[in-house]
């Protein structure tokens, strides 16, 4: 298996499926082409369905956005999870919400919805947890999140503006592989409201991905992985890295770094391209939102493992590029380990990146923000 | 579940809690009375006492007073607090909001012990509906407190 196999840039299937009907939304924007939306419908379909007799137990799938606008971000995570807690043999899935919010600091929830509370179109992209929907129509996904516990809704518009690219074949440790859809840049259009206050987004750039996959929390590995776009938006690359490693991050099983230009994917750099340098300080903050709120207290620290800043270089076939992330704060998703009674600890970190090279021939430099997620225990 | 299920104290709460861990999470009940065993346990919420005597495979609640090892006194409010992420253990017992009382080590067990209760209780399918019971309880209860014009309560209690 060849890590990170050739980006699939094949022309969409005619079989994708029709987009599941929305309230109305503004114009489609003219440049998102059809050939656009049926990548979306195709590559970033729900994949779902229901682990084979034999097959790895923790069957895991999830939509992940971003989005920022240098003022707000809002992260959300809507992941349907195979229930292998004791005694749940073949159970149905759960919901699990994570919704994440800054202006000045975090603020934010984890939400769970048993089956009951799930509903699942199998066609396309639609998926509603309680009061909560993300569906995908007319050229955008639409986000609508009103959490239960904590003073946080949204409804935001994202238009993809590059073509979905598949990462397949991610490898990890105890399972089958992992697998990877990227939509790097999107334009989100909407609003989020934090405490009666709200924000509004004007086509503010975002990030979206989608991962599904047969492991358990607890599984011996971690990863690094991070997105970086432009803060000017006619700027038209956009980046991604991934470092999967063991758990004690000491051996790399894969690793990437990812360049799209306009709609379409630039440049890959893979495994002895890249050297990865993690600053040896870490990073301070004076205080760590940790959802869910309970798991606080067997998680109480304050100190993380984050460190202030991560370097990616790259180099090869005479193309060079470094990316460099400056860390400036930190939300903790820590979610109960299915091998043990421990907790594995996502780290949400946004912070600016400088994006420095030659591609191709062609100088780059731009600054940007972004994300980090480092996942370890 | 029935209307005075559904308006249990503290003590109910926790005792049906246990059940639930027994039953669904063999392993953090069995590791947190490991951790607690062969103390007693004093938790005294709002007033209302219940001593937990802990065993290396079990629990057994008891409503009247013996020795303790470790004492915490809180309050309903004070709870919930910490699961929702208002306040932490620490900074309820600098506001006189909690007190733990005890030998470092046993402090230490029961805070151990502590962690272990919340690893179960993350994992049992039937936590969150527990919760959700002893949430309206307690709201029950403040909303009938206001009613009378009790006053609210503290760490020692609303009631004598």
């Amino acid at each position: 298996m060849r890590l990170f196999a050739e980006l699939a840039e094949h022309a969409p299937s005619a079989a994708a499926a029709a987009p599941p009907a929305l309230p109305a939304r503004s114009a489609r924007n003219p440049t998102i082409g059809a050939h656009l939306d049926r990548s979306v419908l195709v590559r970033d379909r729900l994949r779902g369905g229901v682990r084979s007799a034999g097959a790895a137990p923790g069957r895991k799938e999830w939509f992940h956005f971003c989005v920022g606008d240098g003022e707000a971000e809002l992260l959300a995570n809507f992941s349907l999870c195979e229930d292998v807690r004791p005694g749940a043999d073949r159970r149905p899935d759960i919901g699990r919400l994570t919704v994440l919010a800054r202006r000045d600091s975090y603020v934010g929830d984890v939400e769970t919805f048993p089956a009951d509370h799930i509903a699942v179109r199998s066609a396309g992209i639609d998926l509603t947890f309680g009061a909560n929907r993300l569906a995908y129509a007319d050229g955008a996904y639409r986000l609508s999140l009103d959490l239960s516990e904590c003073a946080l809704s949204a409804c935001v518009d994202l238009r993809p503006v590059v073509v979905p690219t598949l990462a397949p074949n991610i490898p990890l440790p105890d399972g089958p592989p992992l697998q990877w859809a990227i939509v790097p840049r999107l334009e989100a259009t909407g609003w989020m409201s934090l405490d009666g206050r709200e924000h509004r987004f004007e086509r503010a750039l975002a990030y979206h991905d989608h991962n599904w996959g047969h492991f358990l929390w607890g599984h011996r590995f971690s990863w690094i992985w991070g997105f970086c776009l432009p803060r000017a938006s006619a700027s038209p690359w956009s980046i991604v890295f991934v470092r999967l490693a063991n758990r004690l991050r000491t051996s790399a099983l894969a690793q990437g770094l990812f360049v799209w230009k306009g709609e379409r994917a630039h440049r890959i750099f893979r495994e002895d391209d890249l050297a990865l340098e993690v600053d040896s300080a870490f990073l301070r903050p004076r205080s760590v939102l940790k959802v869910p709120a309970v798991m606080s207290i067997p998680s109480p620290e304050t100190a993380t493992e984050v460190p202030r800043s991560v370097e990616m270089r790259a180099r090869a076939d005479g193309d060079h590029l470094v990316v460099r992330f400056e860390l400036e704060d930190v939300a903790q998703v820590l979610i109960p380990s299915e091998t043990d009674l421990g907790v594995t600890i996502i780290n949400e970190v946004s912070g600016r990146a400088l994006v420095e090279g030659e591609l191709r021939g062609e100088a780059l430099r731009f600054e940007g923000r972004g994300m980090c997620e480092f996942l370890g225990s | 579940m029935s209307s005075s299920a559904a308006e249990a104290g503290f003590a109910a709460f926790l005792a049906r809690s246990l059940d639930v861990l027994a039953r669904e999470r063999r392993d953090a009940y069995l590791a947190l009375c490991r951790t607690l065993a062969p103390r007693s346990v004093a938790l005294v919420v709002d007033g209302d006492p219940v001593w937990l005597e802990f065993r290396q495979d079990g629990v057994r609640l008891h409503p009247v007073r013996r020795r303790a090892e470790a004492e915490l006194e809180t309050s309903e409010a004070g709870i919930l607090a910490v699961i929702d992420g208002a306040a932490t253990l620490a900074a309820l017992a600098i506001d006189d909001r909690l007190e733990l009382r005890g030998a470092v080590d046993d402090v230490l067990a029961f805070n151990d012990a502590l962690s272990l209760y919340v690893h179960g209780a993350v994992r049992s399918p039937s936590f969150p509906r527990l919760l959700r019971d002893y949430r309206s309880a307690v709201a029950a209860r403040a909303h009938r407190a206001r009613a009378v014009g009790a006053p609210a309560s503290n760490i020692r209690g609303g009631r004598p």
